[in-house]
């Protein structure tokens, strides 16, 4: 899919598009956006938002996009500015939207049908958001891009407007405090089986 | 086989390799998404056609200034500018002018200049309502530009807001005076967590963030099923449903309910139902 995506051509400017035309250009950077926003705490609440948001940064810079990264790198930057700016906001209205509202079961699509796959997947997700709520954001988005989205440590680097060392550097410290999560989570989870 | 040091742990591999496709987006949520991004993208389109260029309107300005200090140049009146600019900083006049004196509210009338279009922002949604809905302001889009700029303090807003309705409710104008003058004694706990919780909601409408309208909304249902505000709330949810799903179900259900609202019409326009404006006088159209 990344492959795919990365390369794949700049979309135009078209201001009569139709769904159809803009499922074509569109439909594989907003699967990118809603995924990532979710592993980098943005709220369940306010995910169509946010992916609207920066859909439409996409769509309206697409001009100034140079060509110096790949298209998906130059997504990836616009996606965890929006991201920023999402986490920040939904801490200001923390107290209105105190609530984060899980997304129903369902609503992510599985390659199985299988809903006891599917319930076992929405429990190991849940679990890896939390552990990610854990990590500094910084070190978030290192991990996300680098350990789930696969990109290389120099793509990284560059949507996150880094040195590679100081990329490298934060990627260590981001597996570091993630192994060590894990390591709480299955303490916590073997205490509670042996009670 | 050792792992590499930096490696992740077989612990977290393979939570990693469970969560894979977890967090995936839906068909239909893909669907709706695409859908309220093409009307974004062509309210955007539209609102950057019609204003002018940038470069244009600072161009114009620069000329018209230019102009306009050449003729006073020309006519020796580099007093009556610099006067000009002195009233217009506020500042008092130091002599005697050889103009009439106005009263301070018309000077400032006279010379106020047209503000300039504001920036093309495909945020606002695009609503054209042919008549101002007095108590339809805490959800009415047009408030939104005027109301939320950035020179307004955010608890400024709500005040004004809650004053507006109080002041729509008893449905006179010096009631929106009393409102204004006695607000915080009748703001209490309860009344301004709903308002705010409604407020929020419309801000949120108004900004195109469906899904933050709508959570806000349920909030509200949750926490204040039978409100003051509960009108709004049926309003705020019509509203979200025609604009970001094009479905007109529960905007006709609430002008059928309610067809004497004052949110009724801005429904039937948004939803593109049937509409029931009567010559005056006239008895309503039945649908």
């Amino acid at each position: 899919m990344l492959t795919a995506l990365a390369s794949r051509p700049v979309p135009v400017a078209n201001p009569a598009a139709s769904v159809t035309e803009l499922e074509a250009q569109y439909a594989e950077t907003i699967d990118l956006l809603w995924r990532n926003f979710r592993r980098l705490g943005v709220p369940d609440a306010v995910l169509p938002d946010a992916v609207q948001d920066a859909l439409l940064v996409v769509h309206r810079r697409r001009a100034d996009f140079r060509g110096e990264a790949t298209f998906l790198t130059w997504v990836y930057g616009v996606l965890l500015r929006v991201a920023s700016g999402y986490r920040r906001s939904a801490s200001r209205a923390a107290a209105v939207f105190d609530r984060r509202e899980p997304l129903a079961i369902d609503s992510a699509t599985s390659p199985s049908p299988d809903p006891f796959e599917q319930l076992e997947q929405h429990a190991a997700t849940e679990l890896l958001h939390r552990l990610l709520d854990e990590l500094p954001d910084e070190a978030r988005a290192v991990f996300v891009l680098v350990e789930l989205e696969e990109l290389t440590i120099e793509a990284a680097a560059r949507a996150l407007g880094l040195r590679v060392t100081t990329c490298k550097s934060r990627l260590r410290s981001a597996r570091r405090a993630f192994d060590a999560a894990c390591a709480r989570e299955r303490a916590r989870h073997e205490r509670l089986e042996v009670k | 086989m050792k792992p590499p040091p930096d490696a992740l742990s077989k612990d977290a591999r393979a939570l990693l390799r469970a969560a894979r496709g977890g967090d995936d987006v839906s068909a239909a949520e893909r669907q709706r998404l695409l859908e309220a991004f093409q009307r974004r993208v062509h309210a955007d389109e539209r609102s950057r056609l019609r204003a002018p260029p940038r470069r244009m309107a600072w161009a114009l300005a620069a000329l018209v200034t230019t102009g306009s200090v050449a003729a006073l140049a020309q006519q020796g009146a580099f007093e009556r500018l610099s006067s000009l600019i002195e009233r217009a900083l506020g500042v008092p006049e130091s002599g005697p002018s050889t103009q009439p004196v106005a009263p301070p509210g018309v000077h400032r009338a006279a010379e106020r200049q047209p503000e300039p279009p504001p920036e093309p922002s495909a945020l606002q949604p695009e609503v054209a309502v042919p008549e101002r809905l007095p108590s339809a302001r805490v959800i009415d889009d047009r408030d939104a530009g005027q109301e939320t700029t950035p020179a307004r303090s955010a608890a400024a807003v709500p005040r004004a807001r809650s004053a507006a309705r109080s002041a729509a409710s008893t449905g006179s104008a010096a009631s929106l005076d009393h409102a204004a003058g006695d607000r915080k004694t009748r703001r209490d706990g309860v009344a301004s967590e709903e308002l705010d919780l409604i407020i929020a909601a419309r801000d949120a409408l108004v900004n195109g963030k469906h899904a933050a309208a709508r959570a806000a909304v349920s909030r509200h249902e949750q926490r204040f099923a039978d409100g003051a505000f509960s009108e709004e709330r049926e309003a705020i949810l019509a509203l979200c449903d025609c604009r970001e799903r094009h479905a007109p179900e529960r905007g006709r259900a609430f002008v059928e309910r309610r067809p004497d609202s004052l949110f009724a019409e801005r429904i039937r326009q948004d939803c593109s139902l049937e509409t029931n404006l009567v010559p005056a006088g006239g008895a309503a159209a039945t649908h």
